[in-house]
C-alpha cells in the first residue's frame, strides 16, 4: 500500500517555517492571500526552515487525539492555560531521520465552515504553512468522511489518508479494499488500529518518505467518474496562478462567501468563466450550484465507498445492542435527567473519595518539610519557607490528588460518548433560556477549567449563542476553586463535604442559567438556530488518552503553582511581615492595614480583614485564596483546615464559599473572554456582574444560614 | 411529503427540500443530508430533539428545526419502535 500514486520531483512546496500556535493568535488569519501573493507565492520567512510540519485533519469522532497521542506520545503540549483542548494541539513525530511538527487541527465534517472551530481548520490549512495533510478517517462510516477528504485533495498538497476504527467495521461484517481506495483517491493509504498502535511503523514510515523526500509528490485529483470532475478542473484554469485554484474553485460553485471574495476580486475572465460555469450548472441541475456541488461530492463519496467496501460475514451486534439499551435510559425524557445528576454526584464523591485517599501522604511530605524549614536558624528565613512556600504553594499543591480525580472523571464523561447525551437530554432546558444542548458541553468542560471551555463556546454555530455561553461559563465551578472547597468543606461539613461540594456546583450553574436567561430576555434576543449534533456511539476509553489528558491539565495546573501562585504568596508573606516588628499577618501588618480598608465594603457579610485580603488576591486566581490565607496563618494541610474553623462560623464559611464560586474565576479567564468575545464591554460586563451577582448570593446565603441556625 | 418533525420512531424518509431561507442548509449538507438521501428517524419522542440515521452516523436534530427539512416517507414507522 506504500506511495502507489506518488511521483518524486515534481511541484515544489515552500519549505515550513516556525509559527507560534500559542493561544490568541495563529488562527484568525495573520496572514492573507495578499501577503501570500505579495511575497511571490511563498509565505514570508520562508527560508527559516525549521523541522517540517504535519496537519492532523478530520471530522468530529474519527479518532484523531488518539492518533494524536499514538503519533507523539509525551512530547505534545496545548497551551498556556491548562486543559485545553479546543485549542490547536502541537506536538513532535520522532521519525527515522528527523523530528517532525504535528498540529491537530479541529474536527470539521466540511472546509466550508460554519462555526469558528471549522473556521480555524481552514484558515490554518490555507494560510499556515504545512507540508503533509493526514487525513484521519473513521472507516465505519467512509463514506461521510471521504466527503471531507475529497474536499482536502483540492488542496493540493501531499496528503496521507489514515483509517482508524477498521475493527469495529469487521464487527459490521464489512471489509475494505484498501488498494482499490488508494488507487480510487490516487494517495497513500494506512491503517492504524488507535487502541494498539498496530500499523504505526507503517504509517510513520509513510511520514517519513513523503516529507523526507527531495521535492515530495504531487497530489493527483481522485479518480471520479461523471462530469463534475472535468468542471471543476475547467474551473480551476481561471484561477491558475493564484493559490489553491482547484480548492477556491470548488468554493466558488459552492457560493462559499470566501471564495466569491476572491474570485471578485480578480475580476474579468476568471470571474466571468466560474461564473458561466456555475450558472451552467444551476440551468443543468435545476438547483442551486451550491446543492449540486454537495450532491456530487457525495456521489462520488457514496460511488468510492461502495466499490470498496465489501461484506464479509454478517453483523455482530452486541456493541451496538449495549449502547442502545444504556441510551434507552441515559436518552429517556424523564429519566435521563435524573441519571445525568447523578453522573455529576458520582463524579463529586469520586473526587473526594478517592481525593482522600491519596492526600495523605502528601500531607506528612508538607508536614516533614515545614518542620524541617523551621529548623533554620534565620528567623525571616524560616518564616519566609514555611509560611511563604508550604502555607503558601504547598496549600495548593495539596490538592492535586483531588484534581487528578476529577480531570480522570471528566476525560472518561468526554471520551466515552457520555457528554453528547447530556448535551441531548439538557436541550430542552437550554431551549428556555435561549440557547440549546450543544452549549451545555462547555458548560461540564468548565468544571476542569473555565479557560478551555470558553473557547470550547467555538463549536457553536451561531454567534450570539456562543456570546451567551462564554458569559455562562465563569459560573461554572473549576478545578481552581475546588482547592478552597476542598479546605473549607473539610473544616466546616467534615463526612458531607462531597454533597456541599455538590450543591455548590449546582448552584453555579443555576447562575449560568440564569445569567443566560436574562442575557436573551434583554440584549441577547436573537433565536437559537438549534440543535445540531452528533451523537456518537459509546467507546471505551483508552487509558493512555485519559492519563495523557489529565496529565496535560495537571502540569498547568503545577506550572500555575510554580509561578503565579508563588508569585502571590511571595507576595502576601511580604505585606504581612512588613513593618519590621508587627505580629505577622496582624492588623498592624500592611496586609492587615489594606484588609481594614475594604473590609467595611464586606462587613454586612461579617468577611473579617484576611477573607477579604484572600478574596482581593483571588482575582489573580481562586487558589491564591487557600495559599493567602495559608501564609497568613503560617499553617498547612489539617493545620490551615483548624485555622479556618476556629476563624469563622459556618454560615460565613457558606456564604464566602458562595461568594467563590460567582465572582470572577480568574485574570485567564477574563483575558480568554476578553479574546473570545473581542469587546472590552462584555469583558466588562462579565467582571462586574459576576461581582455583584457574587455579593447579593453570598449576602442571601448568610441570612438564611443566619436563620437556620449555623451563624 | 411533510417535513421531518412528524414522522414518528422507526420511519425511514428521503430528504426532499429545505424551505426557503433555512439558513442552514449547508450545514446539514455537509452532515450528509442532501436531498434524495435516506434517512431513519430513529427517536422523536415530542419532547426531546429528534434522532436521526443517515449515511451510518446518528445526528441529534433541535424540533424546530426539523419543520424546515422537506421529507417524504420510505417506511412507515408504525408508531414505538
Amino acid at each position: 500500500m506504500r506511495g502507489m500514486h506518488r511521483r518524486r520531483g515534481g511541484l515544489l512546496f515552500a519549505p515550513s517555517f516556525h509559527s507560534p500556535h500559542g493561544f490568541g493568535h495563529g488562527h484568525h488569519g495573520r496572514r492573507t492571500l495578499d501577503d501570500f501573493r505579495h511575497a511571490g507565492g511563498r509565505w514570508a520567512g520562508a527560508d527559516e526552515a525549521k523541522s517540517p510540519t504535519v496537519v492532523l485533519a478530520g471530522q468530529p469522532n474519527c479518532g484523531k487525539t488518539s492518533l494524536f497521542n499514538l503519533l507523539t506520545g509525551a512530547h505534545q503540549h496545548v497551551g498556556n492555560w491548562p486543559g485545553v483542548t479546543v485549542e490547536q494541539k502541537e506536538g513532535r513525530i520522532d521519525l527515522a531521520g528527523a523530528h517532525a511538527r504535528l498540529i491537530d487541527l479541529p474536527g470539521a465534517y466540511g472546509l466550508t465552515p460554519f462555526a469558528l472551530d471549522e473556521t480555524i481548520t481552514r484558515n490554518c490549512l490555507l494560510k499556515d504553512p504545512y507540508d503533509l495533510v493526514l487525513n484521519i478517517v473513521d472507516a465505519n462510516v467512509l463514506e461521510r468522511q471521504l466527503y471531507l477528504t475529497l474536499q482536502l485533495t483540492t488542496l493540493e498538497k501531499p496528503m496521507i489518508v489514515v483509517l482508524t476504527m477498521t475493527d469495529e467495521l469487521g464487527a459490521q461484517g464489512f471489509t475494505l479494499d484498501l488498494e482499490r481506495l488508494s488507487e480510487l483517491l490516487r494517495l497513500p493509504v494506512v491503517v492504524v488500529d488507535g487502541r494498539t498502535g498496530e500499523g504505526l511503523d507503517e504509517l510513520l514510515a509513510e511520514i517519513d518518505e513523503a516529507i523526507g523526500g527531495a521535492g515530495g509528490f504531487v497530489t493527483e485529483a481522485p479518480l471520479l467518474s461523471g462530469e463534475f470532475p472535468g468542471r471543476l478542473v475547467r474551473a480551476a484554469t481561471f484561477l491558475a496562478g493564484t493559490p489553491f485554484p482547484r480548492f477556491y474553485a470548488l468554493k466558488y460553485l459552492e457560493e462559499d462567501e470566501e471564495a466569491l471574495r476572491l474570485v471578485s476580486s480578480l475580476g474579468g475572465p476568471a470571474r466571468e468563466g466560474l461564473e458561466g460555469l456555475r450558472l451552467e450548472m444551476e440551468r443543468e441541475g435545476g438547483r442551486k450550484s451550491g446543492a449540486i456541488v454537495a450532491d456530487r461530492l457525495y456521489g462520488a463519496s457514496r460511488g468510492i465507498a461502495r466499490e470498496t467496501l465489501r461484506r464479509s460475514g454478517s453483523r455482530k451486534l452486541t456493541g451496538e445492542r449495549i449502547s442502545g439499551i444504556v441510551d434507552k435510559a441515559a436518552l429517556h425524557p424523564y429519566l435521563g435527567i435524573p441519571l445525568f445528576l447523578l453522573v455529576l454526584l458520582a463524579m463529586f464523591e469520586l473526587t473526594f473519595r478517592g481525593g482522600n485517599l491519596l492526600v495523605g501522604a502528601l500531607q506528612s511530605a508538607l508536614v516533614w518539610l515545614d518542620a524541617l524549614f523551621g529548623l533554620i536558624p534565620v528567623a525571616w528565613l524560616a518564616s519566609l519557607l514555611t509560611k511563604g512556600l508550604v502555607g503558601g504553594v504547598g496549600n495548593v499543591l495539596l490538592v492535586v490528588p483531588y484534581i487528578v480525580v476529577m480531570f480522570l472523571v471528566l476525560s472518561f464523561l468526554e471520551d466515552s460518548g457520555y457528554m453528547a447525551r447530556a448535551a441531548y437530554i439538557m436541550d430542552r432546558f437550554m431551549h428556555r433560556i435561549g440557547l440549546h444542548g450543544k452549549a451545555f458541553v462547555p458548560l461540564v468542560l468548565g468544571f476542569g477549567c473555565n479557560v478551555p471551555a470558553v473557547m470550547a463556546a467555538r463549536s457553536l454555530e451561531s454567534p450570539s449563542d456562543r456570546l451567551k455561553t462564554i458569559l455562562m461559563t465563569p459560573f461554572m465551578s473549576c478545578s481552581a476553586r475546588l482547592t478552597v472547597f476542598v479546605f473549607f468543606g473539610g473544616a466546616f461539613f467534615g463526612a458531607r463535604a462531597g454533597l456541599v461540594v455538590f450543591g455548590l456546583y449546582l448552584a453555579g450553574i443555576l447562575a449560568g442559567l440564569l445569567t443566560a436567561f436574562i442575557l436573551s430576555k434583554t440584549v441577547v434576543r436573537e433565536r437559537s438556530p438549534g440543535l445540531i449534533m452528533e451523537l456518537p456511539p459509546y467507546r471505551l476509553p483508552l487509558l493512555k488518552n485519559l492519563l495523557l489528558n489529565t496529565w496535560n491539565k495537571l502540569r498547568g495546573f503545577i506550572e500555575k503553582a510554580g509561578t503565579l501562585i508563588l508569585c502571590a504568596s511571595l507576595v502576601i508573606w511580604v505585606l504581612s511581615y512588613f513593618p519590621l516588628g508587627v505580629s505577622f499577618g496582624g492588623m498592624e501588618s500592611l496586609i492587615g492595614r489594606i484588609g481594614s480598608l475594604i473590609a467595611p465594603l464586606f462587613a454586612p457579610l461579617h468577611f473579617d480583614p484576611t477573607m477579604t485580603v484572600g478574596l482581593l488576591a483571588g482575582f489573580t486566581a481562586k487558589e491564591v485564596i487557600i495559599s493567602t490565607l495559608g501564609v497568613i496563618s503560617g499553617q498547612s494541610g489539617a493545620g490551615l483546615r483548624a485555622a479556618i474553623a476556629g476563624q469563622m462560623s459556618a454560615a460565613t464559611a457558606l456564604s464566602y464559599l458562595a461568594f467563590i464560586l460567582l465572582y470572577t474565576p480568574c485574570l485567564a479567564t477574563v483575558a480568554v473572554i476578553r479574546s473570545e468575545t473581542g469587546s472590552r464591554r462584555w469583558t466588562l460586563f462579565s467582571v462586574a456582574y459576576g461581582v455583584f451577582l457574587a455579593y447579593a448570593v453570598a449576602l442571601l446565603v448568610r441570612l438564611l444560614a443566619g436563620f437556620a441556625g449555623l451563624a | 411529503m411533510s417535513t421531518l418533525f412528524s414522522f414518528p420512531t422507526g420511519s425511514k424518509v428521503k430528504v426532499h427540500h429545505y424551505s426557503d431561507g433555512f439558513p442552514l442548509e449547508r450545514r446539514l449538507f455537509a452532515l450528509g443530508l442532501v436531498p434524495g438521501e435516506e434517512v431513519s428517524i430513529l427517536r422523536n419522542d415530542g419532547v426531546c430533539p429528534l434522532i436521526i440515521s443517515v449515511k451510518g452516523s446518528r445526528f441529534m436534530l433541535g424540533r424546530s428545526m426539523c419543520q424546515s427539512i422537506y421529507a417524504e416517507a420510505i417506511q412507515d414507522g408504525g408508531g414505538a419502535a
